[in-house]
């Protein structure tokens, strides 16, 4: 798809949301950059498997980074909604005390919030629960108005599309093994070689690698970090009106727990997402839901809101944080690591990087800039386009307009996806997709079918015909996401 | 001698226990019992006599609309000749169009009975 | 928007819905339209390209797609008309339809709606199966699509879980196809899918069924490698300490079967808490006046010969409607008591003497007697040496007064009066 140069002036490890929103900052400027992933798209770690919201601001101790970038991150985002067209839904969010017990802790998240700059923030009681939210339990509340969601992954390919068509090049399936600054030259001049052995030349590295942040500073003779992965589970429930569920609805966190609780978050595609839970594991691959989890998560979620008891789940996923301090308190504070490394200056280190850097992203990327631009002076692209182009989704559209697409265009005349009503144009256009992923996930996260109430049972069959006859891809060849996930063995005659 | 055998008649869903008497001497069916239908005794005698299965698969077929095209033995074969007339399908390959019914294989290995297409495919 | 009138509009050309167009069309029904959204009549039908079908509505035992091509012959011969990859995308209560089609979006308003969409399978993240997400899992429908329509080698090593007769017949069928089966796990103490189906499609192969037994981890994070089974106790918890790995690469779930009723919720259609399918009177017709329900979107037929049965009845039944012959009248509801899992129709119209009821029992009983009473007198009887809750049962019942007070239970035989 991308045809790899020798020499990049930037190379990015990691095509998460903080990897390509750093990738699309960048592209603004005359770089030549590369994104290097190991997995086979973006957004294949973390950011795919969060809850997708995007935070206002109170959670995070104040002056902190996580605070900066968060409340900065924030407000980028309607104008990155304009330019990139992802799906985005600002409903806010409430916090809720189960009893008076609780409520102080909404009035220190309130205080913090304030000091962090936050609008928009309220505690509300009993009633106005019940108005916002009928089928919640909950004493009182705390209300932000500026949270959202999104879709993480949604998000991410716009980011990195984006970029992609301002010049920025990905390369998929390749992990980094190697970081070799040159000799005599320590701060201006890397060999990059990946496990393929391909080799590249950069003048920058900025190590957006998320769960290996602390592999890839070690890669360069940087140990001071260590990532603590900790996992958090999640379930999927089938879609629910607004009536039943509007907006993220969070508890007041354990006081023993390492995350902020297990929550109810409406997703973008109106399922609700129920956790996550949060224990560290021993690996950053342990993306396995546990038994005992899954019920500890039913069962808060049902005190939660009772009604979800009638609501049949569609999925279950993990999500793994990439935390620097393993620890059961939540007065214990990490915050984010971003800098140019102590010795090669020309090496930039992002590392701890989780909740909430899905919102802070657009900061992060600006002090990435910021630090770049300290040292160099950076001339802007001509012709940077910050528009993405998007395939529209059928089925978000008012009938009248759903009737204009399908005259204009034959591909919106047939359903593919029944359970999301995905239409074949946004099914072969996600094929089609300006990254080159051809992959069964790549196409579900970017057309929506495959996952619904069905989870691709009927329309999977009908994309690999598709991907087959259409395409020419070899059955073989066709995997759900890894090189290690091929679906098929081949033709059986 | 007489042996007493249960046989689970299959031929619909109903599936009568049916109590079979057999006559290990002679391989013959002496007496049929718990049957609801009168197909069950004649099932029975063949199930253990001479068991016998309809063969079904699918051959590669040219065609535009699909990979491949369904088939089956018209009528049932010896259940432990299955996979001798499933490779022997397995070499087929068909050309679009194909109309249900049609004969891929006159006589499978002799048994006595065709292969034919159970789908039209133009 | 083009837009059409018809008399009777039927969502879903498979087995019910060709059968519903056939009588509707035979009841007089001059505009008769099947909305189809694959690119083929026939719907589940043409992928069960196994024997079985036929029996009860042809005499003759016919495969899948022999099936079909007669109901389509049948239905080409009454004239009835139908739109390939054409999917009903809103039903609203007033039976008018969105339909998006090859000819764009259609607007078309039904004097009467069949709904005939059929069913979806249980998934593994309905069920939780714990574990990795990895490749190589697939529900038994979605897996008979691949090798059967599009001749794909979906692994070569696999357990199937749940023995109901699509994991059944997945069993048989992996075999033939090369793909080695190395049992089929079952969470319940008894085999779900049909007798004939466990003797030819498992014992024929020498294929092994292990009852009380359930897939509780599933291993590997790319491709499935391994999946932990383990015995489950009385309540279907699994028993620590029985956990057994088996290297696999390929999973097949038969987990049940869902009626797929997003339509008939959008139309405001009232469902059932049991059969999950829509609450019909024995005209087949729903909550909603005009719109009808049969086959696996109304409840789960272990026979498409019946589904079609059914078919025939709401066809006919929608045409009467659509012709002003019968309307929606008062009704009785039809009270299911011990024992019975799902029964159809819900409610009896009140003009109606002669009605068929097809119940569902929650698990096999022996020795037992059915017991229909109306007004508390019993109208039927019928002693069962065995009732399996794979199969459906049909009861035909007359008689001279209004059935305005059913019920139908399961009791035992040695006290048949106990109630």
């Amino acid at each position: 798809m991308f045809q790899c140069q020798e020499r990049y002036d930037v190379i990015v490890i990691g095509a998460g949301v903080v990897g390509c929103a750093i990738a699309r900052e960048l592209s603004r400027f005359q770089l030549d950059i590369l994104v290097i992933e190991k997995e086979d798209d973006v957004a294949s770690g973390t950011s795919k498997a969060n809850s997708g919201v995007l935070h206002a601001g109170f959670n995070v101790p104040t002056a902190s980074l996580k605070a900066k970038t968060n409340v900065d991150g924030r407000a980028c985002f309607e104008q990155l909604h304009q330019e990139l067209h992802f799906p985005m839904r600002i409903d806010g969010k409430l916090v809720i005390a189960k009893n008076d017990e609780e409520l102080p802790y909404l009035e220190k998240l309130l205080a913090q919030g304030l000091k962090n700059g936050v609008k928009g923030l309220a505690i509300i009681d009993h009633n106005q629960i019940k108005h916002l939210e009928p089928n919640v339990e909950g004493k009182y509340a705390l209300f932000s108005a500026l949270t959202g969601v999104i879709s993480p992954y949604q998000f991410t390919i716009a980011l990195a599309e984006n970029a992609a068509q301002n010049g920025t090049h990905f390369l998929f399936d390749e992990g980094v093994t190697e970081c070799r600054p040159a000799a005599g030259k320590e701060e201006s001049n890397f060999t990059i070689v990946t496990s393929e052995g391909n080799h590249f030349k950069s003048r920058w590295v900025i190590n957006a690698a998320g769960l290996a942040a602390d592999k890839i500073c070690q890669l360069i003779g940087e140990d001071r970090y260590t990532v603590c992965p900790c996992k958090g589970e999640y379930f999927i429930t089938d879609k629910v009106p607004p009536s039943v569920l509007g907006r993220p609805i969070y508890p007041v966190p354990p006081k023993h727990g390492a995350g902020l609780g297990v929550h109810l978050t409406v997703s973008i595609d109106r399922n609700v997402l129920i956790g996550p839970s949060a224990e560290y594991c021993d690996s950053t691959d342990d993306i396995q839901n546990t038994q005992a989890t899954m019920q500890v998560l039913k069962n808060e979620a049902y005190e939660l809101m009772p009604v979800l008891r009638d609501v049949p789940f569609i999925r279950s996923y993990v999500g793994i944080r990439p935390k620097l301090i393993q620890t059961k308190s939540r007065e214990n504070f990490a915050d984010f690591v971003i800098q140019p490394n102590q010795k090669f200056n020309h090496f930039i280190e992002l590392v701890g990087i989780e909740s909430p850097g899905l919102t802070a992203s657009p900061a992060i990327a600006k002090m990435i800039v910021d630090m770049i631009g300290a040292q160099e002076k950076l001339k802007n692209r001509e012709r940077w386009n910050p528009e993405r182009k998007t395939t529209p989704s059928f089925h978000t559209l008012p009938v009248e307009e759903q009737v204009k697409l399908a005259d204009q265009d034959p591909l919106y005349r047939e359903i593919i996806c029944r359970c999301e009503l995905v239409t074949k144009r946004e099914v072969v256009d996600a094929i089609n997709n300006t990254l080159g992923v051809t992959t069964l996930d790549a196409i579900k996260r970017r057309s929506r079918s495959m996952m619904g109430r069905c989870q691709g049972g009927f329309c999977s069959t009908k994309i690999v015909d598709i991907m087959i006859r259409e395409f020419g891809i070899k059955p073989e060849a066709i995997r759900v996401n890894n090189k290690q996930s091929n679906l098929f063995v081949g033709k059986i005659k | 001698m007489t042996e007493l055998k249960q046989i689970y008649c299959i031929l619909c869903p109903n599936a009568c226990a049916m109590a079979v008497s057999v006559d290990s001497e002679n391989k013959s069916i002496v007496t049929v019992s718990n049957n609801r239908c009168n197909r069950g005794p004649k099932y029975a005698a063949q199930e253990i006599l001479l068991p016998k299965r309809t063969l079904i698969t699918t051959i590669p077929i040219d065609s535009q609309d699909w990979p491949v095209v369904s088939v089956r033995t018209a009528t049932a074969i010896p259940k432990e000749r299955m996979f001798d007339v499933y490779n022997e399908i397995k070499r087929c390959h068909l050309a679009a169009p194909v109309t249900i019914g049609d004969v891929v294989i006159k006589d499978v290995l002799g048994l006595g009975t065709d292969v034919v297409v159970t789908r039209t495919i133009r | 928007m083009i837009e059409r009138n018809v008399d009777v509009a039927i969502i879903g050309g498979g087995p019910s819905g060709l059968a519903a167009a056939i009588a509707a069309k035979r009841s007089g029904s001059q505009n008769v339209l099947i909305l189809e959204r694959n690119n083929f009549l026939g719907g589940i039908l043409i992928q069960c390209i196994h024997p079985g079908f036929g029996m009860h509505l042809y005499q003759e035992e016919l495969t899948g797609p022999e099936f079909a091509a007669r109901l389509i012959a049948d239905a080409a011969k009454e004239g009835v008309e139908y739109l390939l990859k054409a999917m009903v995308v809103d039903l609203n209560d007033q039976k008018e339809l969105i339909v998006d089609s090859p000819q764009g979006l259609i607007k078309i308003k039904a004097k009467a709606v069949i709904l005939a969409m059929g069913c979806r399978e249980r998934t593994r993240g309905m069920i939780g199966i714990p574990g990795f997400r990895p490749a190589g899992v697939f529900s038994a429908g979605t897996a008979q699509n691949y090798i059967n329509m599009q001749n794909l080698q979906i692994g070569r090593e696999a357990i199937i879980l749940g023995s109901g007769d699509i994991g059944l017949i997945m069993a048989r069928h992996l075999t033939l196809e090369g793909i080695h089966v190395i049992g089929v796990h079952e969470v319940l103490p008894y085999c779900s899918g049909s007798i004939r189906n466990r003797v030819q499609c498992l014992e024929d192969f020498g294929i092994p069924l292990h009852l009380s037994s359930t897939v509780t981890d599933i291993h590997g994070k790319h491709r499935l490698e391994a999946v932990t089974v383990a015995k489950v106790d009385g309540k279907l918890q699994p028993i620590a300490g029985t956990e057994q790995k088996i290297a696999c690469d390929t999973l097949l779930l038969s987990v049940g079967l869902i009626p797929e009723n997003e339509l008939a919720r959008k139309a405001g259609v009232k469902l059932s808490v049991q059969s999950k399918g829509a609450e019909v009177d024995d005209h087949l017709e729903t909550s909603v006046p005009g719109i009808f329900s049969c086959g696996n979107v109304l409840h789960i037929h272990d026979m498409a010969d019946y589904a079609s049965n059914e078919g025939l009845t709401a066809g006919q039944k929608a045409s009467e409607y659509a012709s002003h012959k019968t309307q929606k009248v008062q009704n009785f509801s039809v009270h299911s008591g011990e024992g019975i899992a799902t029964v159809i129709p819900q409610f009896v119209r009140q003009d109606t003497r002669e009605v068929e009821i097809k119940f569902r029992i929650r698990k096999p009983m022996y020795d037992v007697q059915l017991q229909i009473t109306n007004r508390g007198q019993p109208i039927h009887t019928r002693r069962f040496q065995t009732l399996l809750h794979s199969e459906m049962q049909l009861v035909k019942l007359k008689s001279t007064e209004p059935l305005d007070d059913l019920k139908i239970e399961i009791v035992p035989i040695s006290q048949p009066n106990a109630r």
